[in-house]
């Protein structure tokens, strides 16, 4: 399947600050494509360039197998990281508005907004002014103007930050129906937990370079099984054994995280020589220590 | 298009439904009308209960002519002199005493205070001499009155000398006819209004256009900094760019200015006839000139896209009314340059100086329309006028949208003259 976003080497400089350095990415039509990095890493920076809000200094952006023009954002739904509303506007002429500055006609914005208000319970909000209604109200009217054009690409800023659980666990679902329906996804956060949930590839980035990027079932695997968990009675001795890089005892069991290279069958060996060893497990590692290696080793 | 069509629309239609629009369109005729109705109705007031002197002097005959004086009305009562609007007719009741004693002096100031009189003008030889005289009143402010009396006064002692030295009355009465003078302005070789109305047109209208011009040119700048800390704009800048968002922004405040103009010359229209009567002594027949209708409507769109878009660029520069406040004296300045130059242009429209300075793009919104409505300038320099003001807007509106394309992305600290020339840079 075709590509829905390519970034081809994407450069964008602010005075002396770089902010996206030669940044390069495919995401494959259908998918779900988290975009992570730690804050300042150049993600919104990436993702305004990919929809046109800032033109690149360098590289070029490709939607849908087409280079960039604007009648392409027809077909994209964003919702920035910052977002608001006219407070002084009618909810539902909000939606319509919105709707039409993404070429929906007038009849049509109407019908769908008023479809969505009723699916997100806001059916009897559509003629109070925005200003009325709470903060979890008008994220729901944020998400509607996104998605109303029913966009082939959905690009989400940090979307679950500042969200109340509820419209949390609505904001997923929807995403999970919108990627059934064959929709691509691309979001950026720096929380993994959601990511491992949620994404099919991932590109993480730090100071506006890509530091590692595809698949994440194959991400995770090529960073190889390099942590132990381990139950023993006695004591295996882990302090200065040359094996380990660091260790976490949570007094049941242990969590080992092997030097690079280390053979955790030579580990096995050694700590069942000194203690018994009831539990001796091989782990993926999660995201989150993936990206805390990498940021840090980048750092 | 379509795309700036909508966000005109939607600035359009949000402005005209809101209560302020509402409030201010209607309050601002009944302020006019009322800044001029009012004073007309409270002269109308003043000149009501005649007012009650006594005149005290040794001399009968001279205490007799001020009495004809105050009562007669002022010669030539149809002039535009002074006098006219002074001393209205049947105004005193007047009494005269030829007894100057301390005794009286006394009885009159408690006849002052008991408010049985209004005044008394109190003729002392010695004085009279001098040129002066002591008029004692409850009232002494009251200018009207004032001016009556001296007025009178010094009509009696010229007639009183006059005829001392052999002229007869119906030769003191000819020479002391004031002069009228008709002012008529002439457009085109065509006679047209007086002097008065062209000055109260033109006046009325360089208010309305400075008022104008700055409010609509704020309430850009207000609307970008309200969308900068509602933080809207980056959802409208994944449809639509920067510039159409500024473009559709200023031509639709523009089209709510333009709309608001329209309603109050109907306004003014419906109500101009029973006002204008009402006025009608002072101002003597006020009436609009057509052509400077439409010479307002051209220099309000002209000044005010001018203006906006300066106000637009300081709208993408701050992050609050507050910061805002803080740099309007830029933009105000001009604006502030051109009304205080409105008065010696009025007076000399056609001096070198009024010419050279109507030329300048920040003052012509204001300086060449005073000289469109009070003497029609040459058409190469209207054309001049036009064309500059018209390539000054162009050359801002790019600036400005490329200082308003960064700035309005730029949350927190307000840049700095160096950072604003690299968000050009970036910008192109």
């Amino acid at each position: 399947m075709a590509n829905a976003v390519e970034l081809r080497s994407i450069h964008k400089t602010f005075d002396h600050f770089t902010a996206v350095d030669h940044l390069s990415l495919n995401i494959r039509a259908g998918s779900v494509y988290g975009l992570l990095g730690p804050n300042g890493a150049g993600k919104t920076s990436s993702i305004r360039m990919m929809i046109g809000i800032i033109m690149p200094d360098d590289g070029e952006v490709w939607l849908f197998g087409e280079r960039f023009h604007r009648e392409q954002l027809q077909r994209v739904g964003y919702l920035p990281e910052e977002r608001g509303l006219y407070k002084r506007m009618k909810v539902l002429d909000h939606l319509i508005f919105l709707g039409r500055l993404h070429g929906l006609p007038e009849h049509e914005a109407r019908k769908r907004s008023l479809a969505w208000c009723e699916r997100l319970l806001l059916n009897e909000w559509t003629h109070k002014k925005v200003e009325e209604l709470s903060k979890g109200m008008q994220q729901k009217v944020q998400f509607i103007a996104a998605l109303l054009h029913d966009p082939d690409l959905v690009i989400m800023d940090e979307p679950f930050a500042g969200l109340d659980p509820g419209n949390a666990v609505m904001l997923k679902d929807v995403l999970l129906e919108l990627k059934k329906a064959g929709k691509t996804i691309l979001f950026s956060t720096h929380r993994m937990d959601q990511v491992e949930r949620l994404c099919d590839a991932i590109c993480l980035i730090d100071h506006g370079r890509s530091i590692l990027e595809g698949d994440l079932k194959k991400v995770k695997a090529s960073w190889g099984k390099n942590h132990v968990q381990m139950q023993y009675e006695g004591d295996p001795q882990l302090d200065g054994n040359d094996l380990v890089e660091s260790f976490n005892n949570y007094g049941n069991y242990v969590e080992i995280r092997l030097k690079p290279g280390a053979d955790a069958q030579q580990l096995l060996h050694r700590a069942a020589d000194r203690a018994r060893i009831t539990r001796f497990e091989l782990l993926e590692p999660s995201l989150e220590e993936i990206f805390i290696d990498v940021v840090g080793k980048n750092a | 298009m379509h795309k700036v069509w909508l966000i005109v629309h939607r600035e359009y239609l949000e402005r005209i439904r809101s209560k302020t629009f509402l409030l201010f369109t209607l309050l601002m005729p009944a302020l006019m009308a009322g800044s001029i109705l009012i004073p007309a109705k409270l002269a109308d007031l003043k000149s009501g209960p005649p007012r009650r002197i006594v005149v005290v002097a040794t001399n009968a005959d001279l205490a007799a002519a001020v009495k004809q004086e105050l009562l007669a009305p002022p010669p030539a009562a149809s002039s535009a002199g002074p006098p006219e609007k002074i001393a209205p007719k049947d105004n005193f009741v007047v009494q005269i005493s030829t007894t100057p004693t301390a005794e009286l002096h006394d009885a009159l100031g408690q006849q002052v205070s008991a408010g049985t009189i209004d005044g008394f003008l109190w003729l002392n030889e010695d004085e009279l001499a001098n040129h002066k005289a002591t008029y004692s009143a409850r009232d002494v402010t009251d200018f009207q009155t004032n001016a009556a009396v001296r007025w009178a006064l010094r009509t009696a002692l010229v007639k009183q000398s006059l005829a001392q030295k052999g002229m007869t009355g119906p030769q003191v009465e000819t020479l002391l006819t004031p002069v009228v003078l008709r002012t008529v302005h002439i457009t085109k070789g065509h006679e047209g209004a007086s002097g008065i109305t062209v000055f109260v047109t033109g006046f009325i209208m360089v208010m309305l256009l400075y008022m104008n011009v700055l409010i609509y040119g704020m309430s850009v700048m207000r609307s970008i900094i309200e969308e900068k800390t509602s933080r809207i704009l980056e959802v409208l800048l994944s449809s639509v760019t920067a510039k159409e968002l500024l473009a559709g922004k200023i031509l639709g405040v523009g089209a709510v200015g333009l709309t608001q103009i329209l309603i109050w010359l109907v306004i003014g229209a419906l109500f101009s006839t029973p006002g204008m009567v009402a006025a009608q002594a002072y101002l003597s027949n006020v009436h609009i000139v057509v052509s400077a209708i439409a010479w307002f409507g051209v220099f309000f769109l002209l000044g005010y896209f001018l203006y906006s878009t300066v106000y637009a660029a300081l709208g993408a520069m701050v992050n609050s009314d507050h910061e805002a406040q803080q740099m309007q004296w830029l933009v105000f300045l001009p604006v502030l340059l051109s009304v205080l130059l409105a008065n010696p242009v009025m007076q000399h429209p056609d001096s070198p100086m009024a010419v050279w300075l109507s030329l300048v793009p920040f003052f012509a919104p204001i300086l060449m329309f005073i000289r469109v409505v009070e003497e029609q300038p040459p058409a190469w320099q209207l054309a001049l006028c036009l064309t500059l003001m018209l390539a000054t807007i162009y050359g801002l509106l790019a600036l400005s949208s490329r200082i308003y394309r960064v700035g309005i992305l730029m949350y927190g600290k307000r840049p700095t003259l160096p950072e604003l020339r690299r968000w050009l840079k970036y910008a192109g």
